[in-house]
């Protein structure tokens, strides 16, 4: 299984086979100390994200937030995470800016189709299973 | 000259250029000297943050002294995080309780970030935050079951 269409944000959680997807609207402003708002939304939320656990568990910040497509606010704990992936240009103002100045939509996705990158596969099914020992 | 023909020159893929352009990445050392060609200019101009090591790579006898992949102009230009790295390097790993196996595509100074916190302290982190191809990645090293660091493999661009 070869996944990488992925758009938005996903969250693989502990305990669950498959990421939850969000629709997220992508930044639009760099985050600097105080702008925090929706126009950073996702680089807020990447910055909670690689606060000191152990300051995080003293200061009762276990969890973190971000504000989907519909403007309502997800939470969820973060040792519960176990990977997040969004696109680069979500998250980089600048990156997002240079890619509709620079580029012309259809150079992207031609790209994009073209440039398939192996994100997730499943171990190989043809593969013959590893023999168990004998019981004597 | 566009930015898609730029990167074809080159021979990267155009949302990299993009990242190399923002600074989001890396330059790679290996494509400084075609950029120059291809722009008509000098690495100083390209990486002016990287002038003092050009100029003293210029400066050299020793042809040696001037590879930007081995010596010491590796090094400098390592410090000023130009990746000087020839591989492609790609994370394959395995997280707890799921079945696939992930496979993120890294520069080489990304690469050398994640192996000293993964080789050397993986359960003091939490979260580690790095780029992968055209994604951001969160991956929290205690849910991390296994790893591999492959260079060279296939279908991977950073």
């Amino acid at each position: 299984m070869i996944k990488d269409e992925g758009e938005g944000l996903a969250i693989w959680f502990a305990d669950r086979p498959e990421p939850l997807l969000f629709d997220v609207e992508a930044d639009s402003e760099t985050l600097v100390v105080d702008n925090d708002s929706e126009d950073t939304n996702l680089q807020t939320f990447f910055e909670f994200l690689e606060i000191d656990p152990e300051l995080s568990k003293d200061s009762g910040f276990d969890r973190v937030s971000f504000i989907d497509i519909d403007g309502e606010r997800f939470f969820c704990r973060i040792s519960d995470i176990s990977m997040i992936r969004v696109p680069l240009a979500d998250v980089t103002p600048e990156l997002n800016d240079w890619e509709l100045t620079e580029c012309d939509a259809s150079d992207l996705e031609a790209e994009d189709k073209e440039q398939r990158i192996v994100f997730e596969e499943s171990p190989s099914e043809d593969e013959p299973p590893i023999p168990l020992p004998k019981a004597n | 000259m566009r930015a898609s023909d730029l990167a074809a020159k080159v021979g990267i893929p155009l949302r990299h250029l993009g990242r190399i352009e923002t600074r989001v990445n890396p330059i790679p050392a290996s494509i400084l000297g075609p950029l120059c060609e291809h722009l008509d200019t000098v690495g100083e101009k390209i990486a002016p943050f990287a002038s003092k090591a050009f100029r003293k790579a210029g400066n050299a006898t020793d042809p040696k002294q001037r590879n930007p992949f081995a010596g010491p102009l590796s090094d400098s230009l390592r410090e000023l995080k130009i990746d000087t790295d020839m591989s492609s390097w790609g994370l394959k790993l395995w997280l707890r309780d799921k079945e696939s196996f992930y496979f993120l595509p890294v520069d080489g100074v990304t690469k050398e970030r994640l192996w000293s916190v993964l080789q050397q302290r993986p359960n003091d982190i939490g979260i580690i935050t790095f780029n992968s191809g055209r994604y951001k990645i969160a991956l929290n090293t205690h849910r991390l079951l296994c790893w591999q660091f492959l260079y060279e493999a296939p279908m991977i661009k950073p």
